[in-house]
């Protein structure tokens, strides 16, 4: 069994509102002081992998980065809690990649990297939500794809995979190969390396494949998103005025918030 | 760009909010470029959907009913979706945020060779240049971006509940049209084998579009059981602080905050509640915070956007009857 | 004629006396032959030097009985009778031991009639009185901290009656038998044989003489081989163990080396230092440790009473060699046959770390950080730890902070404050360093009180500056839940901050901070003078540079951060902050200074639910209200958050408020 876990580096999506500034020009978020993570639901993805392989008692797990050298630091991490590899892909070979983009070069790695059985990826990324790499990248291998995934398990040659819907959960089997993207439950929130693990995964050399180990030429990942027109990133005015909803009594008051429920469009 | 998309997936009972704001986003797009919507239902749908459809905007209905659409399915959802964008020659095909929806947008997105966004807000029309200008907030709410597409097709997932549906015209005519789509059963890669739907009581706290939280103000169950019926009302949850919790009121697994659940509502409405700063950690998501409180310099309101400064023994049964009369005139 | 007296007076075949004398030395020596192969297994600990420095010590603080008349003074006072009763009948021994084997005839004149006589004639009598406040103690008051009773505690409490009443009852008949011309001297013991020859016949006096110090004799001599068996053997080892004691400044926790340490932590009996192990043996199941412990109050799966008797427990199960080990009932690679079978996880997980147990324990037995070694191993080589704890540990990770989910930054509480922040002014001139610390900086309340102090500092004209989003924890919660790696990580980070900007003096508003970096940074190079906020005001105040008016508010309580007080012994600073201006002063709670109760905030517990038994907070809470205060002064950010809770909870309709020390002087201190 082959697990490949795709994971992107972020900046920290818990940075407080009042440290956030995005730059108008470049159009993204200053980093600042801020950290760099693993994006949320990727942490997510890596858990569900560890899991998986926890259960089955053997098999081989790859974590995948498209990022820029800072980007080791995410596979490290992914090394310390025992993944057996991790790659970097060489962000900075390829400029302006969008959703489109990245799955392509995900998927050149993967086929590079077959037999791979299950291809993890978190259900968005954390900085800009684009939600879409996962089926992208199914798209690209022609694998079939399951989305919001929060539980692996084998069932007999297939896959089980437990997801959430908007009525409660489902279960999924499915064959391998498959690409699954996962989404956050109480099951697999992320564990804690062991500090001798850490310590060893800061030994570890993370091999980077640019265009000619994937054999991938820059040109060529432009999709159909890149006819977009990015033109505007900005802060909106927030006004956590509280306002206050006045009357004369318990039901004008009563009256006054059924009319800011509904302008919320809550009721 | 004038051909419209509402792709729609059959599910079991009546048209819902989630399918009422797909067709109210292609309905605007579409009167912003001058285009017009065709509401195309995957599957078999109540017969009431295609009247619905009709209702909320879609100038034609296309029924996509085939023996293999029995229940979803995604590589056969997919493919029937594909062929039923190329035979209506789609050029922005709107899909919903579901589990379904943000599973087919990015496979179907690259089998039309279409550009894609998920978690959009907004998408305006402009009827002149023929191009969409879509919002989309980026940075867990903390930034919006802006995108215009200027070439067909386009594949768009719409955030739920960041819309409000288009008013509904009861009785709006619409041509509807069956469409025939070819389908393999052996494209099928991956199978539904069971189906859950959580128990009633609300939705898990985590995933609760509306939530109603209870503080130690409520002295006693009696105060949770005047939160629930509100919930019901508003068709939300209910959660509490630790205060709460611990004296016994309501189970432990209701506390949010910094040791509790963490959760992400569209409306928190906190009562009795001071506004610690550790049960604040755990609403850092919620869209709306309102809160009620007795007292006005309560910290909670500092994290709120409106309040009510009153006991809520006497504010919370007034607003239940502001809500029913609500809900009476807007079922007129 | 000298005053003396005939040491075998009535007894023949002294020489069988001998025979079980040496039969009983003999048990005696195997033993402590048996105790120390075990705490030999222990791995090395430096706590043998310097000797005189550690002598001195160790003898002032035994035979001042110091710490067993800080709190139970009824039994400090039995234990203090007790202790001098035995020890000198040991002395009158050892006297005779010379007089009749070493043939030093010194048993004689003024100094038998004084001390041989007299002395250990009343100091009998007084152990004889402490034996009884004892027995009273444990079976009519039933004192709970010397729970559970055992048959041994009765019976040692019953042999040493026999040995002390016997041991009259002979001096009694032979004071009547020789007509001994120096009774005065023996008030006790000739009104015992006054007793005595009042019933019976000279003969019979003979007969019961001769019986009696057999008996006496052969009880004494069962008692001297019994004592490495028993708790008796704390005779020995508690001095011993005071001698041993840590000479570093309280509450330090020893480094790991990262790089070398072969494991992370305690996992096994062995893994402790043979000073750990000698701990075990030296408990005298007093219980005043348990007393004071928060989590034991509010019945969480801890005493640290507990603790000490089931880790020796198991070290007395494992064989003097140390070698056989009972199975290890945990499988896998992290396997411990301690953490877990022997020291339940949860138990590990409800200590605060307040130190309450150390301050307390009479004989300077060592809980805290052997309760941190085997968190050390959890957290470490199993990376386990409650949940809550995890989210705490990933934002320390990410975000060098431990409030996962703060809304607020590092430079919030600053909006409005005219101040020199390092991070965006580098070059800045400043004297001391304000650390703020995570709580201050990120919690809501406790931006209050940053603000209140610098605004206090300002007033002074202090120039001070602070770090600003440079600021990262010290990492004392990583440390405290066992998380050495990520301290070191931490605690490197600051040490270059700090270094970067030429910091010298640190005034730190977080106890927990101030004990870090004062005490735990220089095991790391970073040497500052470090002040906690209380004492830098005083010194202000003192000096002048603030002029507090008079409290106009009602009574002022003052709860004692355990890392202040207890760690840091700053008791008094605080305590003349509230009273300086004059005005209504410090009403204190009945528990307070080394004796205050935890508030429960330690340890990691303020990232913690507290899963099991009542709140500690409540608990604490309910001591400073009974105080009648309307206000509660407090020093520490945990403290303010645990306490304004409890408060809340136990007040009922009262009106109290909780303020921080640096909030009361900013309000007296408006012009
Ligand atoms: C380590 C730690 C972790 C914690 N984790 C959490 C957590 O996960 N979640 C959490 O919630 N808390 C948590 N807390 C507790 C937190 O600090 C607060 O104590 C708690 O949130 C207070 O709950 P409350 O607001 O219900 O009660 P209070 O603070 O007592 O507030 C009650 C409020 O009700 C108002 N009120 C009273 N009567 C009425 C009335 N008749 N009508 C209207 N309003 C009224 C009062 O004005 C007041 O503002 C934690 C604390 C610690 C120390
Ligand atoms: S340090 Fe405090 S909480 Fe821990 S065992 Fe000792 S007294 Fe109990
Ligand atoms: S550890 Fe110390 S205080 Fe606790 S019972 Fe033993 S001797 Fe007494």
């Amino acid at each position: 069994m082959h697990l490949v876990v795709c994971l992107k580096q972020i900046l920290d999506p818990e940075l407080p509102p009042g440290e956030f500034r995005v730059d108008a020009q470049k159009k993204e978020a200053v980093r600042g002081s801020a950290s760099l993570v693993i994006s949320v639901f990727d942490e997510n993805a890596l858990e569900t992998a560890l899991q998986l392989r926890d259960a089955a008692g053997q098999g081989k797990i790859t974590a995948l980065c498209v990022g820029p050298e800072s980007a080791v630091d995410a596979l490290r991490r992914a090394l310390s809690l025992r993944v057996d590899e991790a790659i970097r892909i060489r962000e900075e070979e390829f400029p302006a990649l969008d959703g489109f983009g990245t799955a392509r070069l995900l998927a050149a790695a993967v086929r590079k990297l077959e037999p791979a059985d299950l291809v993890f990826c978190g259900r968005e990324a954390g900085d800009w939500h684009g939600a879409m790499v996962g089926g992208l990248l199914a798209g690209e291998l022609q694998r079939p794809f399951v989305s919001l995934v929060a539980g692996a398990q084998r069932a007999g040659e297939k896959y089980a995979l437990r997801r959430q819907t908007d009525e409660g959960w489902e279960t999924v089997e499915c064959a391998a190969p498959a690409v699954v993207s996962v989404t956050n439950d109480d099951a697999n929130q992320p564990r804690i390396p062991k500090v001798k693990d850490n310590m060893m995964a800061f030994r570890r050399q993370i091999p980077a494949w640019g265009a000619a180990e994937l054999g991938v030429a820059a040109a060529s990942l432009a999709g159909p998103n890149a006819a977009l027109e990015f033109a505007s990133l900005y802060v909106p005015k927030s006004e956590r005025q509280c306002q206050v909803l006045g009357g004369e009594n318990a039901e004008e008051k009563a009256a006054q918030m059924a009319k800011k429920l509904a302008e919320i469009q809550v009721l | 760009m004038k051909n419209v998309v509402a792709l729609l997936i059959a599910a079991p009972g009546s048209l819902r909010r989630t399918e009422a704001e797909v067709l109210s986003a292609a309905r605007r797009l579409a009167d912003g470029l001058g285009g017009r919507v065709t509401a195309v239902i995957l599957g078999a749908a109540d017969e009431s959907w295609t009247a619905d459809a009709a209702a909320y905007g879609a100038e034609r209905v296309a029924r996509v009913e085939h023996a293999a659409l029995g229940s979803y399915q995604a590589e056969l959802a997919v493919e029937a979706a594909r062929q039923a964008c190329l035979a209506l020659q789609a050029e922005v095909c709107f899909v919903p945020s579901s589990t379904y929806g943000l599973e087919l947008a990015p496979v179907l997105a690259q089998k039309l060779g279409a550009a894609v966004v998920a978690d959009v807000t907004a998408a305006a029309g402009d009827a002149a240049t023929g191009a969409v200008k879509i919002t989309k907030p980026v940075y867990g709410g903390k930034a919006n971006s802006e995108l215009i597409a200027r070439q067909a097709p386009l594949v768009l997932a719409m955030r739920s509940r960041a819309v409000a549906p288009v008013e509904k015209k009861a009785g709006a005519a619409a041509e509807v049209m069956k469409l025939d789509v070819q389908l393999d059963a052996a494209l099928a890669k991956s199978t539904i084998v069971e189906r859950k739907t959580e128990a009633a009581g609300g939705a898990r706290l985590e995933d609760a579009r509306i939530i109603v939280s209870g503080g130690r103000g409520l002295g006693g169950r009696e105060g949770f059981a005047l939160l629930e019926e509100l919930a019901g009302l508003l068709g939300g949850s209910v959660g509490a602080s630790r205060a709460a919790c611990d004296q016994g009121w309501v189970p432990a697994s209701w506390q949010i905050g910094q040791t509790g659940k963490k959760v992400a509502p569209e409306l928190y409405l906190a009562v009795g509640i001071s506004g610690a700063s550790q049960h604040l950690v755990g609403i850092g998501g919620a869209k709306h915070i309102v809160a009620v409180n007795k007292d006005e310099k309560a910290p909670i309101f500092q994290a709120a956007e409106a309040g009510v400064v009153e006991d809520f023994k006497t504010f919370i049964p007034a607003l239940i009857q502001a809500v029913k009369k609500h809900k009476a005139a807007e079922g007129k | 004629m000298t005053p003396t007296r005939e040491v075998y007076f009535n007894i023949t075949h002294v020489w069988v006396m001998y025979a079980i004398l040496a039969a009983a030395l003999a048990i005696f020596a195997q033993g402590w032959y048996g105790l120390w192969r075990r705490w030999r297994m222990g791995q090395p600990a430096a706590r043998t030097e310097p000797v005189r420095a550690r002598l001195l010590r160790a003898l002032r603080q035994v035979f001042s009985q110091q710490t067993l008349l800080k709190r139970y003074r009824a039994m400090g006072i039995f234990h203090a009778l007790f202790f001098w009763g035995f020890g000198v009948l040991f002395l009158a021994t050892t006297v005779v031991f010379i007089h009749e084997d070493l043939k030093i005839p010194i048993m004689r004149g003024w100094f038998y009639l004084i001390f041989q006589s007299l002395i250990v004639d009343l100091f009998g009598a007084f152990a004889i009185l402490g034996i009884l406040m004892a027995f009273a103690h444990r079976y009519v008051y039933r004192a709970k901290r010397l729970k559970p009773d055992t048959r041994d505690d009765a019976l040692m409490l019953f042999v040493i009656l026999v040995i002390l009443t016997t041991g009259y009852v002979i001096e009694g008949l032979r004071i009547e038998l020789t007509h001994d011309p120096w009774t005065a001297w023996s008030p006790v013991g000739r009104a015992a044989g006054a007793l005595l020859a009042g019933a019976l016949s000279t003969e019979a006096m003979r007969g019961l003489h001769r019986a009696t110090w057999w008996f006496h004799a052969a009880v004494v001599f069962g008692f001297i081989a019994w004592i490495p068996y028993s708790k008796l053997r704390h005779l020995f080892t508690s001095p011993a163990n005071i001698y041993f004691q840590n000479l570093e400044p309280k509450g330090v926790l020893q480094p790991l080396d990262m790089e070398k340490a072969e494991r992370l932590g305690v996992s096994r009996l062995e893994q402790f230092t043979w000073k750990d192990l000698f701990d075990l043996d030296s408990c005298t199941e007093c219980g005043r440790c348990e007393v004071n412990c928060p989590a034991f109050l509010t019945t969480k799966p801890l005493s640290p009473k507990a603790l000490i008797l089931d880790l020796r427990k198991y070290m007395h199960s494992m064989g003097a060699g140390g070698a056989a080990e009972p199975a290890a009932s945990v499988q896998g690679e992290e396997a411990s046959p301690l953490v877990g079978p022997v020291i339940r996880e949860d138990t590990l997980w409800s200590c605060t770390t307040c130190r309450a147990c150390m301050e307390q324990c009479p004989v300077m037995i060592e809980q805290v950080p052997k309760i941190v070694d085997m968190r050390r191993h959890l957290v470490m080589e199993r990376a386990e730890f409650p949940d809550d704890l995890q989210a705490m540990v990933r934002s320390l990770e990410a975000r060098a902070h431990p409030y996962p989910g703060a809304q607020a930054s590092r430079t919030d509480w600053m909006q409005g404050l005219k101040l020199t922040d390092l991070a965006e002014q580098p070059g800045a001139e400043f004297e001391v360093l304000f650390w703020v610390g995570c709580a201050g900086a990120l919690n809501k309340r406790n931006q209050e009180v940053t603000r209140a102090l610098a605004q206090v500092l300002t007033r002074a004209g202090v120039k001070f500056a602070v770090l600003g989003r440079e600021e990262r924890c010290t990492g004392d919660p990583a440390r405290r839940i066992g998380y050495e790696f990520l301290f070191q990580q931490l605690a490197q980070q600051n040490i270059a901050t700090l270094d970067r900007f030429k910091v010298k003096t640190v005034v730190a508003a977080c106890p927990h901070c101030f004990h870090t970096l004062k005490n735990e940074y220089p095991q790391l190079g970073g040497n500052y003078t470090v002040l906690h906020h209380s004492e830098f005001l005083e010194k202000l105040v003192a000096e002048g540079r603030l002029k507090p008016a008079a409290s106009e508010s009602g009574a002022v309580t003052y709860h004692d951060p355990c890392y202040l007080g207890r760690y840091n012994g700053v008791y008094d600073a605080p305590r003349e902050l509230l009273a300086a201006g004059g005005g209504a002063g410090c009403a204190e709670p009945e528990w307070n200074r080394g004796n205050a109760l935890c508030c429960g905030g330690g340890g990691g517990f303020s990232f913690m639910e507290e899963k099991s038994g009542t709140r500690m907070n409540q608990n604490r809470a309910k001591q400073l209200l009974a105080t009648g205060a309307e206000t509660v002064g407090v020093a520490c950010p945990f403290c303010m958050i645990m306490l304004e809770d409890g408060v809340k909870s136990v007040a009922g309709e009262k009106n109290v408020q909780v303020l921080d020390i640096a909030e009361v002087l900013e309000r007296r201190t408006r012009s």
